[in-house]
């Protein structure tokens, strides 16, 4: 048991996860660890494949959270983080003395997530829960269901506060 | 800013001291098998250090749910009948056996000094586990995955996938090593 873990979180802004970040936080990262937050973004069109050919492969690199939290370099990525979890991220790096950095990832999000894993070493990887019912998640496909099959590592799932069974 | 705390901000922060102080309930479910034993270690190792900086002290509940006992249609000529024998003498090696696996499952926490306790229910193991965590108001579940195949899975339904969606609480799925190939 090391104070050395990378612990991921999965994060597409919607409450659930952002649920789950403030969870791996307050319940999960300790003290000088690596919290790193995965987001992925759904490939669009032609228009952005030029601009983040760059990046489409191998994801965006490692954004330590001083520059996360700029807009000028998020806009980049054409990303605007919001205030909410900026606002976590830099608690838990002040508090935990955490070290926190973002990947960001074009392309499916089930698959990319299990990349992350891989390629980034992750101890365990938090994600939230939409909590769909059986039949929308069998129709939709869900990402959660996926990551728990496939991803390498252990998977904690938070549900959404307001998940009502 | 102290001072414009609302009265619904000071109750949460009096709910998070509260819930501080009571300490994060972690149940583990094990069944036979070797992935509930690695689930358990890795809770072990990863949430109940004692060496952890976190204030929030750790409860540990290992749970094991017996499967609903199968009833044994013995035909016999015309009729069918269950040898009340029988039924017992399963019952009691379902017991040992369940007894088996919490002794395991005990030693493993007395190897890292961790102080556990331990809740046996009878019923489906999916089911048992969700009703556990209300019951015992678990912060948080640890189940282990025995790696079904797709197919199997949705065949034979995956337990880990049922807590993961219908457990009240956070669920963590602990996946047993891969082996090298």
């Amino acid at each position: 048991m090391g104070g050395d873990r990378k612990i991921g979180v999965a994060l597409d802004f919607s409450k659930s996860s952002k649920t789950a970040l403030a969870w791996a936080i307050d319940n999960l990262l300790d003290k000088g660890e690596t919290l790193v937050v995965v987001h992925t973004i759904p490939k669009h069109g032609k228009s952005d494949e030029t601009k983040h050919a760059l990046w489409a492969k191998s994801g965006s690199p490692l954004i330590p959270l001083s520059e996360f939290r700029q807009p000028e370099v998020m806009k980049q990525y054409d990303l605007e983080v919001d205030a909410e979890v900026l606002d976590l991220l830099d608690t838990a790096s002040r508090q935990k003395e955490a070290t926190i950095v973002t990947k960001l990832y074009w392309g499916d999000a089930r698959e990319k997530l299990c990349d992350a894993v891989e390629e980034l070493k992750l101890d365990s990887l938090v994600m939230g829960s939409r909590g769909l019912g059986q039949i929308q998640r069998i129709l939709l496909g869900s990402v959660t269901n996926y990551v728990l099959s496939h991803a390498a590592c252990p998977v904690v799932i938070i549900k959404d506060p307001d998940f009502k069974n | 800013m102290a001072e414009q705390e609302s009265g619904a901000t000071a109750e949460q922060a009096a709910a998070k001291m509260k819930a501080e102080e009571e300490g994060m309930r972690v149940m583990v479910a094990i069944d036979e098998s070797d992935g509930g034993l690695y689930a358990l270690s890795w809770t072990l190792d990863h949430f109940m250090a004692s060496s952890s900086t976190l204030a929030r002290p750790r409860s540990l509940i290992v749970f094991h749910a017996q499967q609903p006992f199968q009833q044994f249609v013995v035909p016999a000529g015309q009729g069918v009948f269950v040898s009340a024998s029988v039924t017992d003498s399963m019952r009691k090696a379902q017991e040992e056996n369940s007894a088996h696996v919490l002794a395991r499952a005990m030693k493993f926490c007395e190897e890292r000094n961790v102080i556990a306790e331990t809740l046996v229910m009878d019923g489906e193991p999916k089911e048992m586990i969700c009703q556990a965590v209300q019951q015992m108001s678990v912060d948080l579940v640890v189940v282990g995955s025995r790696g079904l195949g797709k197919f199997k899975r949705a065949f034979l339904g995956s337990v880990s996938d049922y807590v993961a969606h219908h457990a009240k609480c956070p669920v963590v799925i602990v996946k047993p090593p891969k082996e090298d190939h």
